[in-house]
């Protein structure tokens, strides 16, 4: 490849391209060369991960257990060969899907659909306004996206959400709060087919880490899932918690009571809800909290919520 | 059934079969795996509206790329930190030259499950501590300051050997290509 081509397309890669090397840049794929060279380095960005994930994942799954390999295998297959089966039930298949890889072979055998990936990399800051009324954007007691900071690296990717106060801009009955909220409302109805008669299980996952705070505090951590229909999840009455809690047609919620002091681990929540067949939106609310009343106070000093994600499995009800 | 439905299966199944290439392509210029999952996304909730609506796409592949410019193209506007600053007129030449390239492999015989699995390979036959680096970088997507304090080597030295490392895994693909 020629090295001056092969710089430039680096440079792109990396985000450092000068106005006058994109325009060299375009010169030199305007001939065949140059665009197989673009086209065979990014088909490597895009690979490499997976490349990475399957081979040392392959060996081992080999050594363990022979059977494990065939399985994954089996998936690929399945996928090569039965892409119309995919297509009927109405899968959109990721470009990075090694979660999908473990979700196919799993206990559940259900078809996974990636309703949220989120680890903060892109988009616009969360408002800070409480509990949302649109869907499509994080909202709630005041946090930031952050980098590396306090010895908590990034679980995904380069930057996290840190979790501030626990309270938002005009809040009423701020006083005397101590958890800090975030939420974001998911429109599912495009995907009601999906679960229309019931046999379809969202599922939410996020990790949690702090920096290594005091060893007499204590902070806890939750995620939840609400189903709502339109009217409940836009008509402003969810800022209530109480509406949330009365008016949902199904929520679930997972606990973990205690975050660890070690900047170095991340810990990960997980929760499922069966969709009621009327739902139009869910809920996302994720929640850290002082775990102690001695404690109790309206800030947080480094802690951070990374790696959210919300898929939509299709799973038969318990007999 | 109905012909709306073998109609959408179809669009499905070949939007399913060049996933992977239209994910290169959108990666590539997004250099965002995160975003570029949601566009592709996008472009298979319009590609299956337009069906709906009983359009014919003589060319879907390029009837995708088309749609995925416009929202990588979006999404470079809404995000203005993207180090994406030249002039327009430049801009939208390299994007037609980049349309081009993936256009010129539409009916190429060497899939990506081929390329996947040569890549698989030659990645498997590396040195584990080159592998340890593009794991770093590619999987834990650590920066290549981490990466040179991960490694104990400095930043210069990771970046060279990460570009030796891809050069040597591109000629592997491509040898391994060959051959079959």
């Amino acid at each position: 490849m020629n090295t001056h081509l092969d710089e430039l397309i680096n440079r792109w890669r990396e985000g450092e391209l000068s106005d006058e090397e994109l325009r060299r840049l375009t010169d030199a794929i305007a001939t065949p060369e140059g665009r197989a060279a673009l086209r065979g380095d990014w088909f490597l960005e895009a690979a490499l991960p997976e490349a990475l994930r399957t081979s040392p994942v392959l060996k081992l799954a080999q050594k363990l257990d022979p059977m494990a390999t065939s399985q994954t295998r089996t998936w690929t297959n399945w996928l090569s060969w039965r892409p119309l089966t995919a297509a009927a039930a109405g899968i959109v298949l990721g470009m990075f899907c090694t979660s999908m890889v473990f979700a196919y072979v799993g206990p559940s055998l259900g078809k996974v659909m990636t309703l949220l990936q989120e680890s903060f990399e892109s988009g616009p800051a969360p408002l800070v306004t409480g509990v949302p009324i649109e869907a499509g954007k994080w909202s709630g007691d005041y946090t930031e996206v952050v980098g590396e900071q306090r010895g908590v690296k990034p679980e995904s990717g380069k930057k996290m959400l840190r979790f501030l106060r626990a309270d938002f801009e005009g809040k009423p009955q701020a006083a005397g709060s101590a958890a800090g909220d975030i939420y974001r409302l998911v429109d599912v109805r495009p995907y009601r087919k999906e679960f229309s008669d019931g046999g379809a299980v969202a599922q939410l996952s996020a990790v949690f880490n702090a920096f290594e705070f005091p060893a007499n505090e204590a902070y806890g951590c939750s995620i939840s899932l609400f189903a709502l229909d339109a009217e409940t999840a836009m008509n402003g009455s969810t800022r209530s918690g109480q509406t949330l809690n009365t008016e949902s047609l199904a929520m679930a919620r997972n606990s973990r009571l205690k975050l660890d002091r070690d900047p170095a681990t991340w810990q990960r929540l997980n929760g499922e809800l069966r969709l009621p067949p009327n739902t139009d939106f869910l809920l996302i609310h994720i929640s850290l909290s002082h775990a102690s009343i001695a404690q109790r106070k309206a800030t947080f000093d480094g802690h951070y919520l990374d790696d959210v994600r919300l898929t939509l499995t299709r799973r038969a009800p318990l007999p | 059934m109905s012909i709306e439905s073998e109609a959408i299966q179809r669009a499905a199944a070949e939007f399913i079969h060049g996933r992977h290439r239209l994910g290169a392509f959108v990666n590539g210029l997004l250099r965002d795996a995160h975003a570029a999952e949601d566009v592709l996304q996008e472009v298979w909730v319009r590609l299956a509206a337009e069906v709906e609506k009983g359009t014919r796409l003589d060319n879907q592949s390029a009837w995708c790329r088309g749609v995925a410019r416009n929202l990588i193209r979006r999404h470079w506007e809404q995000q203005q930190s993207a180090k994406v600053v030249a002039d327009s007129a430049v801009l939208e030449t390299f994007l037609d030259r980049v349309e081009l390239a993936f256009a010129e492999v539409d009916d190429d015989t060497a899939d990506w499950a081929e390329r996947q699995h040569a890549l698989d390979e030659c990645v498997a036959a590396l040195p584990e501590r080159s592998r340890q680096m593009l794991t770093l970088r590619y999987e834990s997507r650590a920066s290549m300051d981490d990466v040179a304090r991960a490694m104990g080597q400095t930043f210069e030295a990771v970046t060279k050997t990460l570009y030796r490392v891809r050069r040597a895994l591109l000629e592997c693909v491509e040898r391994k290509l060959s051959q079959i």
